[in-house]
């Protein structure tokens, strides 16, 4: 007998209408009744989210004041902590005024004026450029003192300082002072021609840079500016720094080329007088060789 | 007006899987035993043929249904219903076959006991059906029991989401894990499979 002949060829579809006969099993009763269960109990325990809509009207209702005001009371207090942030910057970059009187004007050009002879020309350069700070630093004590002020004052000294140790390096120091140089220079000064066109020219050449400085002292007063940016602050106090210094160097220069061309201009016109503008030009210990210079020529 | 109907069409099944199990998520018992009694055959029969074991097939039966119950809050009409219940199945047999080896390792390490060989369970042999499927092993349609046992694993599982669950091929390949032709590989396989082994069963019992 032919195996192949006896075992029916099943197409898939015969497999599947064979195995539907098969679908004869069924769960018990027990484990229905525990999954149906499972199924109530988990309604009951909030499965449904429609019971869990209803179930907060069943919570007793508090009475806690912070819960009632908790929105009012943390939006005032955001509005207040955002206020404060404000004032305090406001202040922080709040320009300083300092409308300047004109005696303090004086004090700034005199100031100034006051450039030493050259063996310490830069230390009183640097006592007016200190003077400057600590005017400013006047106007501002005026004015609610602010932490954030001193920190800055404190910190403006600090660079003067190291701009100071920069400027020893670049400062032309002369030799000799003025009165030393125009003492041994005396002989050699008759050798000079008086120019008094170069006495009105230096003259003109010192105010104008006087006017510059006076400026450029109300510019770092009313340091920073608005609407400077915060990075830039430092950099730009600096630069104003030492564009002071550039010009007070410069006065002194002039101050001393002066003094020369008077030197020489008086020993060829013993009867000549500077005029007290023209002195006044001058720094103090200029005027007070000045002054000597005269005696001398007088008691000769 | 609206829940009259839809309860009416609960009774006539005419309502999706879907919104029944969105009406039990409202809070409707009728429509979850209804969803219930539309699949429990199936998911049950599908564990069945998987663990040839009654007991072990109850058991992740019912984490299966207790997972629904559970995730119902958060049911969203994502996919179709059965195409999530079994998923959800074949999750869980995948966990279970992986406990079951970790088993057989650790008793495979222990001692060698002869008594012990009894307590194997494993679902791949031909011989680990119980007593009382094997009774019922008889004719064609016990050919066809006990050759799907026989079959390997990815070409009965292929074979029972077809039979039991109706499902397209597409979505057991979703199910699965693999790509629609070797999804329908598998099944082209698991149908040659079974005739061969029914046809031999046949001859056997014949000769």
């Amino acid at each position: 007998m032919n195996q192949d002949d006896k075992t029916p060829s099943l197409e898939p579809q015969d497999i599947s209408e064979l195995y539907q006969t098969l679908k004869t099993e069924q769960v018990s009763e027990a484990t229905d009744n525990r999954i149906l269960a499972l199924a109530r109990e988990g309604l009951k325990t909030g499965v449904s989210p429609n019971m869990q809509k209803h179930q907060h009207l069943d919570k007793p209702k508090t009475n806690s004041l912070w819960r009632r005001w908790h929105w009012p009371l943390s939006i005032a207090a955001s509005v207040m902590f955002i206020c404060v942030i404000f004032i305090q910057q406001y202040d922080m970059f709040k320009p300083h005024s300092t409308a300047l009187a004109p005696q303090d004007f004086s004090d700034i050009v005199s100031g100034a004026q006051r450039p030493a002879p050259a063996g310490t020309q830069s230390i009183d350069a640097q006592k007016a450029l200190a003077e400057t700070e600590a005017l400013a630093l006047k106007h501002n004590s005026d004015e609610p003192t602010h932490q954030d002020t001193d920190r800055f004052a404190e910190t403006a000294k600090q660079a003067l300082q190291a701009r100071q140790a920069e400027q020893k390096k670049r400062i032309v120091m002369a030799d000799k002072a003025p009165i030393t140089a125009a003492t041994e220079q005396g002989i050699a000064a008759q050798h000079i021609p008086p120019d008094w066109e170069k006495i009105e020219q230096l003259q003109l050449q010192i105010n104008a840079k006087q006017v510059r400085l006076f400026e450029h002292n109300q510019s770092i007063n009313s340091w920073p500016q608005e609407g400077e940016a915060p990075d830039n602050l430092m950099t730009s106090l600096n630069e104003k720094q030492d564009a002071l210094v550039q010009l007070k160097q410069d006065i002194n220069q002039l101050q001393i080329e002066l003094f020369k061309q008077m030197v020489v201009y008086q020993q060829h016109n013993p009867a000549w007088q500077a005029e007290p503008e023209t002195l006044r030009l001058l720094s103090v210990e200029q005027q007070l060789a000045w002054r000597k210079l005269l005696k001398t020529n007088t008691l000769k | 007006m609206g829940w009259q109907l839809i309860n009416t069409l609960i009774k006539t099944e005419l309502v999706a899987d879907e919104t029944l199990m969105l009406q039990y998520a409202q809070g409707d018992f009728a429509a979850f035993e209804q969803l219930y009694q539309r699949h429990k055959g199936g998911l049950y029969r599908y564990f069945l043929r998987q663990v040839g074991e009654h007991g072990l097939a109850e058991d992740l039966f019912q984490d299966i249904w207790a997972k629904v119950i559970s995730q119902a809050p958060n049911y969203h009409v994502k996919a179709k219903f059965s195409t999530w219940l079994y998923t959800l199945a074949q999750h869980k047999l995948i966990d279970h076959v992986r406990h079951i080896k970790v088993v057989n390792k650790v008793i495979d390490a222990a001692p060698f006991d002869a008594d012990d060989i009894e307590i194997k369970h494993d679902i791949h042999g031909p011989n680990t059906l119980t007593p009382d499927i094997q009774l019922e092993n008889k004719g064609a349609a016990g050919a066809l029991k006990h050759c799907i046992h026989a079959l390997p694993l990815v070409q009965r599982e292929c074979f029972l989401l077809k039979e039991e669950a109706g499902l397209t091929v597409e979505v057991i390949a979703t199910i699965v894990g693999a790509n629609y032709q070797a999804c329908k590989s598998r099944l082209r396989y698991a149908y040659s499979s079974l005739r061969q082994c029914i046809s031999h069963k046949l001859g056997q019992t014949s000769v």
